[in-house]
């Protein structure tokens, strides 16, 4: 799911960290999983998704694009807004968003 | 081995049968069975016995007896898989039936009463102190809710109600496994 939406939104994206990131806006995300189901059966896997975006300069055009993909995933998000990271020299944006994925035995 | 003896630490959900039937009881391993594996639980399962009784004394509170009046067994348990003919055996008057891709399942009405008996057993198994079950005879007696939401999956939640099922009047049968006789 969290790829599908980061390709819909067509930026460039690694797991966990970007050994080698690009000069231009990049992403980074995280996929915290927490099992349910039926007793003794982790068969429901809720995801966290966390989506770390870093721009060199503000950039509108790939917030927009990260918003709209996971709208059309039909999924609701939370936003933290555009944060200087001084280490970095990049613009930080997070979102974030929760969905179940459903296993068959 | 079987060893459910008092040092027994019962820890632990299980899966629960329920299984249609006319005349005599039917046993554990013929309840048992994946046909009629009701649907998995989540939450586990809650046995509840409860019993009024009537005490008699004298003023003086020297002497006194005291003997059960009425008496009742529940069975409750959240299924998190279900279909809707599932739903039909929870309920007295429901009908399910299967054509053309399609179940179709109807709820209430006078005219979708089934009279069926139902044996429901739970069983919690134990591969080190030995399996137990729970059996009783009964009925659904909370109906059902369905929930649909987003961020959590559709619980269905029957309570049982234990019906008397032999010439004592039993309510609840509860059978461990323990050693058998050298």
């Amino acid at each position: 799911m969290i790829k599908t939406i980061l390709d819909t939104a067509g930026l460039p994206y690694r797991k966990t960290r970007f050994p080698q990131p690009p000069a231009g806006t990049y992403v980074v995300y995280m996929d915290d999983i927490e099992t349910d189901g039926p007793d003794g059966q982790p068969r429901i896997l809720a995801h966290s998704a966390t989506i770390e975006v870093y721009e060199p300069k503000p950039d509108d055009k790939a917030e927009a694009a990260i918003e709209a993909a996971i709208t059309a995933a039909g999924l609701q998000w939370r936003k933290q807004d555009r944060y200087w990271l001084q280490t970095e020299q990049r613009y930080q944006v997070i979102y974030e968003f929760e969905y179940r994925e459903i296993r068959r035995t | 081995m079987a060893n459910r003896d008092k040092d027994t630490i019962t820890l632990g959900s299980g899966k629960i049968y329920l299984m249609e039937f006319a005349d005599a009881m039917p046993t554990v391993d013929t309840i048992c069975v994946d046909g009629n594996h009701l649907g998995w639980v989540k939450g586990g399962a809650a046995l509840e016995y409860t019993q009024e009784t009537y005490e008699e004394k004298d003023d003086l509170g020297m002497v006194s007896k005291i003997i059960t009046t009425s008496e009742e067994a529940l069975l409750k348990c959240g299924l998190l898989t279900w279909n809707g003919a599932t739903l039909a055996k929870l309920v007295d008057r429901g009908t399910s039936t299967e054509e053309g891709g399609k179940r179709i399942t109807k709820i209430g009405g006078a005219g979708n009463t089934s009279n069926a008996n139902y044996v429901i057993c739970f069983l919690h198994e134990d591969e080190n102190d030995g399996n137990l079950w729970v059996l009783i005879k009964g009925k659904n007696t909370a109906g059902f809710t369905l929930t649909f939401a987003v961020d959590e999956g559709t619980v269905v939640e029957p309570e049982f109600k234990a019906m008397p099922h032999d010439e004592d009047g039993t309510l609840i049968e509860l059978i461990e496994e323990i050693p058998t006789a050298a």
